[in-house]
């Protein structure tokens, strides 16, 4: 039984927060937390997860066996150092080693945003984050980790796209498993890959669903609309305005307008917002092996991320006459240099901004998006927006196709849509559940949903008996492939295994081969046999030739039993002669004694096969 | 389970085990060895140095001794010795110049260089399924196999393994490789032939593989990471860190519950760059093969580092230049590393490093992306983010420069008094050659032996007379026999294999390790190696358990025959129901009431006879 309650991004994007408890009687039950997100929406209590829900005596520690947290985006961390620092967890906690790098960046500005400008107290310290950071364990990809030493809780993480670092999550406790998708992106782009994960045919697949109902157009088309719209507005003079987080989004089209400038000979000026964007460079320069292919191979020759064209702003060209492009932070207007530039630039018409991300509700950004012509930043500042407003999906979101797209890939029996607005979210659970034929939900925050899980009993199988079967299965390699294609190599799947299997109280099953038993637990096994004699009426036996009418009825045994042992069960050999017929211990033979009749005789541990041989054999042959 | 050893270099693993029905390949090092028999590559073919004082020891393994004439004082006189001995050394070369000489028709060209690779001429690359490699110096015999037999199977090799590997293999293309192969079109498998020459007691010297040989085989090695479980058929493997340089790895072979361990190339010496050795490739195994293990202790690396910064400082301070003949890869980052902080220390500020390496950009800059397979210190630096590798920092600062030859692009940057880092470390070929040229005249220059891979005294004793100062301080941070056993000690390993000529008195090795067998093993032989590991742990879903008929057979013992499914999916094996009932096998176990059996088969089946074979067969239960 798996048990699922979101704390957050239940119907809702932002402040991502997911409790399972997964497990049986054999493993015990295990607690996790999938990320713990704050909630930009929000500036009083709600910003956080509710963790009551966890314990209502702060006892978190002794509830959760490990929080595992997806990328680095605050939506999917920000909670992290309170949930540690303030609320007293202190278990442990899994990201990437990218995640793990960045992470702390963010909170910091985070931090100063909340307490140094808004004035907040009792919020979280730099101390505070950088202790919380202590607690991390960094995890490399496709690295299965035991937590806590335990065999019967794994954790695996997968490529996922969206931002530097982004993981999925496979967990497995014991024969349960569910997979936790945090936000990805099915599709490549300029400077990441594209969201992979193994057929690991979970019990339940918890995915994003951002962009639940959107399909969008090739990521070729979007991006030449992208850099049109951009030379259109600079070669009439104007300046373009990118509103952009630092980290993600921003490499990608600082890496799209750095080769369109090259390829085109441009010498507009391009800036980018000071302060981060630097050191974020950083980090995609020392963490080049989460980039993409082409990336990684020419990395040595030309770092993608040295920018030729585009340099640091500074305030002074803000009131530079002619064209220009700045990418500035934040992505949703709502604070910093990206603000300050709109309010200047937004009364003018030959000017543009480009929205390139998702805005949250409330924010100057998600104004500019809704098409307001007035927007008051407070009760005394108003903006005039006269300039040209450009809505551009460069969010790093898996869309409809790709989500449904990474079911297939994993092939769950269950999925769980999370980080998407409800209304979307209904339509496409009713398309998982038409198209991919698996239960699907969407629970809102605080709802719990419970998912049957199949039991499992634990078994020793013998080595012996185990290397057997395997043994006996010689596997086909793949034939030479240009291309090692990891996919290619399936795993062994439905071998037919016979043993015994002995009980004894309180002690683990025992299943081994017939012989080992007898030979390490002195089965007293006895042999007993069979023996029958089939008569049959001659004249309703089909002949087609003169033959000896017990040599053609042997045949017509033969050739019924074959092909139906064929079709029924493989690998049983059928041997004939001219009088009799072999299968297993099972033999057929023309009687000597009696005429018309067969002399039939069987182990009895071929009982099962006997009768069902038995029965085809009095179906043709009639008394 | 089978091992048999192909490689007579201790130093180049290559090793076959066979392992139920999987034949597994564990590395292919080539033994490079025989570079000290050859002259340098630059007196080679070149008239102009022919004068050039060149002496070469002839040695052992590849010309006999008889006619050894030792050295003539007369120039002249020497001259023709020298020719001489060149020819004999190179007995391969075809001296009359009509092709028809050499043994078995292996004839090597003059100026080339020929390689030996482990024993492969018994194999049949059909029916290899794996090769798993350890690190990148255990695998350059690769290219032969991939690209000129008709090897089918799959490769494994971390990240940085498949990086630096290729490095390597291109570092000794273009040291040693053969000019006329670069023009060769690329060959089909199965023309093996051509690259096989002949020694004297070993039918496997070739010639080297060309720079597009690398590529291609190097696209068929499928990266992977520590803590990575493959899911290989029955197989589970993986690679966990062996300590000695970036991406090193243990591999852990799982086959139905029986372990082995591969322990290649690890060390435990502490503040070096890699991440540390990983003890769990150990737990639980039942096979321990050591390889690669280190003959003789030897200083501590703490001890040779500072050695080796007070020359280079005294030989600085004197105005002298100091030469590093060394592969650019492994412990010379942290040396390089070193040794602008010991400089800097000792108040020698902004003495320009050079590495001159075809390989030198790419080895320094790929190593610095590497920060996730690095120490915990330098994981810490990566996530500031600042350069894990100090070296990085200086190429930043411009105090390390990289060139690929000693030419005119070097020229530029270069200043003296400096410290040169430069392949290869035999003196055979390579820019160390140009720059013992250049300073081998002068005593106050240094040529600090660092490699404890070639001899040094064998390597300098191609140049004689030179006034430059040969220091050598080898440092070796490979695991000794005595470390290797203190770590096995608590693991009790059934059976451990160690390398005959690792170990002059075995005697020593067996009381340390009393729980376990120990194997010696050489070159060539076949170990065979019995594991009795007994159950392993599997489940079996509620549905095939709810058909189980269980039987008493008193003392609660419970009996049942059982017919299932074996699966096997993501390394754990499972229980299904089976397909199909007909292979399910019945037995009678326990005591045999005969009367009884016959009563209740008389009351339901007329004219039925019970043979009695035994008399007491009673109470007897059908399972
Ligand atoms: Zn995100």
């Amino acid at each position: 039984m798996i048990k699922i309650i979101p704390l957050g991004a239940g119907q809702d994007v932002g402040r991502s927060c997911i409790l399972i408890s997964i497990g049986d009687d054999s493993t015990g039950i295990k607690n996790l937390m999938f990320d713990c997100g704050m909630h930009m929406g929000y500036n009083d209590e709600r910003r956080f997860p509710d963790f009551s829900y966890i314990s209502k005596t702060n006892r978190f520690t002794e509830q959760l066996d490990c929080i595992i947290v997806s990328h680095f985006h605050l939506d999917h961390c920000g909670a992290l150092p309170y949930f540690t620092e303030m609320c007293g967890y202190e278990g442990p906690i899994f990201m990437t080693h990218p995640t793990k790098a960045i992470c702390p960046i963010l909170l910091e500005d985070y931090r100063k945003i909340t307490v140094e400008r808004k004035g907040e107290t009792n919020f979280f310290t730099s101390q505070m984050i950088k202790d919380c950071m202590k607690k991390v364990t960094a995890v490399n990809l496709h690295q299965t980790i035991k937590v806590n030493g335990d065999d019967d809780l794994e954790i695996k993480a997968f490529y996922a796209g969206h931002v530097l670092g982004a993981a999925m999550f496979y967990v497995r406790v014991g024969t349960q498993s569910v997979v936790y998708t945090g936000d990805y992106n099915m599709t490549p782009d300029r400077h990441l890959g594209a969201a992979w994960i193994d057929k690991v045919r979970p019990d339940l697949l918890i995915t994003e669903s951002t962009y639940a109902t959107t399909i969008r157009d090739s990521k070729r088309t979007r991006e030449r609309d992208f850099l049109k719209k951009v030379h259109d507005c600079v070669t009439q003079g104007g300046k373009v305005l990118i509103p952009v987080f630092a980290l993600g989004r921003a490499q990608e089209l600082c890496i799209l307008i750095e080769t369109y400038w090259e390829r085109n000979n441009l010498n507009v000026p391009v800036y980018f917002s000071a302060g981060m964007t630097e050191k974020a460079n950083d980090y995609y320069k020392l963490f080049i092996n989460w980039t993409n292919e082409k990336i990684k191979n020419t990395f040595v020759q030309r770092n993608m991320f040295d920018f030729k064209h585009i340099k640091p702003w500074d305030r002074q060209y803000l009131d530079l006459p002619g064209p220009a492009v700045l990418f500035a932070t934040p992505g949703m207007l709502h604070i910093g240099t990206s603000l300050e530039v709109f309010k200047k630039w937004a009364p003018y018409p030959e000017n543009m901004v480009i929205m390139p991300g998702y805005c949250v509700a409330g924010t100057v950004g998600a104004k500019v998006l809704n098409g307001d012509k007035e927007i008051y930043i407070d009760a005394y500042n108003k903006i005039n927006v006269k300039l040209q407003v450009k809505n551009l999906s460069f969010s790093a979101h898996a869309d409809a196709k790709g989500i449904l797209q990474l079911i297939k890939q994993c092939d769950p029996k269950n999925v769980m849509l999370v980080h998407g607005e409800k209304a979307k979210m209904e339509f496409l659970q009713e398309k998982i559940k038409r198209e991919c034929r698996i239960p699907c939900y969407s629970p809102a925050n605080g709802e719990t949903t419970i998912i049957d899980t199949p039991l499992s009993i634990p078994v020793d199988v013998s080595v012996d008996l185990l290397k057997r079967h395997l043994t006996a299965q010689k596997l086909p390699l793949p034939t030479s492939d240009d291309k090692i294609d990891i996919t290619k190599i399936k795993p062994v799947n439905g071998i037919p295994i016979q043993g015994i299997l002995t009980m004894e109280p309180d002690q683990i099953p025992k299943l081994m081969d017939v012989n080992e038993a007898i030979r390490d637990t002195n089965l007293p096994l006895r042999e007993l046999t069979f023996e029958f004699i089939k008569s049959f009426d001659p004249n309703k036996i089909d002949t087609s030739t003169r033959t000896d009418i017990r040599t053609q009825a042997l045949e017509n045994v033969y050739e019924k039993v074959r092909k139906a042992l064929k079709d029924d069960v493989n690998e049983v050999e059928i041997i004939k002669n001219s009088s009799q017929i072999k299968i297993r211990s099972m033999l057929i033979r023309i009687s000597d004694k009696n005429s018309n009749s067969f002399n039939i005789s069987w182990n009895y541990k071929d009982e099962n096969l006997a009768n069902y041989v038995m029965s085809i054999i009095d179906n043709i042959l009639p008394e | 389970m089978k091992l048999h050893p192909l490689s007579r270099n201790l130093r180049r693993n290559c090793f076959l085990i066979k392992l139920m029905q999987m034949n597994i390949l564990i590395d292919c090092g080539l033994d490079t060895s025989y570079f000290l028999e050859f002259p340098p590559r630059d007196i080679i073919g070149s008239k102009a140095q022919q004068h050039a004082s060149v002496s070469v020891e002839v040695s052992s393994n590849i010309s006999d001794h008889s006619d050894h004439t030792s050295s003539s004082n007369d120039a002249i006189l020497e001259n023709k010795e020298n020719d001489k001995k060149r020819r004999k050394l190179d007995h391969l070369i075809d001296s009359t110049g009509d092709g028809s000489g050499g043994a078995g028709g292996g004839v090597r060209r003059r100026g080339q260089f020929l390689v030996e690779t482990p024993e492969f001429s018994s194999i049949d690359w059909n029916i290899i399924d794996f090769i798993f490699i350890t690190n990148y110096n255990h695998m350059l015999a690769l290219p032969y196999i991939t690209e000129y037999t008709n090897f089918k199977g799959k490769i494994y090799a971390t990240e940085p393994t498949v990086l630096f590997g290729r490095q390597m293999m291109k570092e000794l293309v273009h040291f040693f490789g053969d000019s006329v192969l670069k023009s060769r079109t690329h060959s089909q498998p199965g023309s093996t032939n051509i690259f096989t020459g002949v020694t004297a007691d070993w039918n496997v010297a070739r010639s080297l593989y060309s720079i597009a040989d690398i590529q291609s085989c190097i696209d068929k090695v499928r990266p992977v990471r520590f803590g990575e479980h493959l899911n290989l058929y029955e197989l589970e493997v993986t690679a966990y860190s062996s300590g000695y340089c970036l991406g090193s790895a243990n591999w852990m072979i799982d086959c139905g519950g029986e372990k082995i361990s591969i322990v290649s190339s690890s060390s435990t010496v502490q503040n070096i760059h890699p991440l540390p050795f990983d003890e769990t490739v150990l737990n639980n195994a039942d096979v321990i093969i050591l390889s690669d293990l280190r003959d003789k202790d030897g200083a501590r690396f703490e001890t040779i580092l500072i050695e080796i910064g007070n020359c280079v400082a005294n030989t600085l301070k004197n105005k002298g230049n100091v030469l590093f003949p060394c592969t650019m890869n492994g412990i010379i980052f942290d040396i390089i590393g070193f040794l602008s902080q010991h400089l800097r220390a000792v108040g020698l500020r902004g003495i320009p490093f050079y590495a001159v390496s075809p390989i030198a950009e790419e080895s320094l800059k790929y190593s610095n992306i590497c920060g996730e397979w690095m120490c915990t210190e330098r994981q810490q630096k990566m996530y500031l983010p600042d350069n894990p590798m100090h070296h990085q920092d200086m190429i930043e600062q411009s105090l390390l420069y990289y060139a690929s030859r000693a030419d005119s692009s070097l020229q530029e940057k270069y200043q003296e008094p400096c410290v040169v880092f430069a392949g290869h470390p035999s003196l055979r070929s390579g820019a160390a050659i140009n720059f013992i040229r250049k300073w081998g005249n002068n005593s106050n220059n240094s040529i600090i032996f660092t490699e404890s891979e070639y001899d040094c005294e064998e390597a300098m004793s191609a140049f004689e007379g030179l006034q430059i100062k040969p220091i050598y301080l080898p440092i070796d941070i490979r695991l000794t026999i005595n470390e290797v056993t203190n770590i096995l000690r608590e693991k009790k390993p059934q059976h451990v294999l160690i390398p005959q000529k690792i170990i002059k008195e075995s005697g020593n090795i067996r009381p340390n390790l009393p729980n376990s067998f120990i194997t010696l093993y050489e070159c060539l032989d076949i170990v065979n190696i019995s594991i009795n590991s007994q159950f392993v742990r599997t489940v079996m879903t509620e549905n095939l358990a709810s058909n189980i008929e269980l039987v008493n057979l008193g003392k609660d013992s419970l009996i049942a025959s059982l017919n299932g499914t074996l699966n096997i999916h993501n390394t754990k094996t499972s229980l299904t129901s089976a397909e199909n009932q007909l292979n399910q096998q019945r037995y009678v176990c326990g005591e045999f009431d005969v009367s009884k059996l016959i009563n209740e088969l008389t009351e339901q089946i007329y004219g039925c006879r019970i043979d009695e074979f035994e008399e007491d067969k009673r109470n007897s239960r059908f399972i």
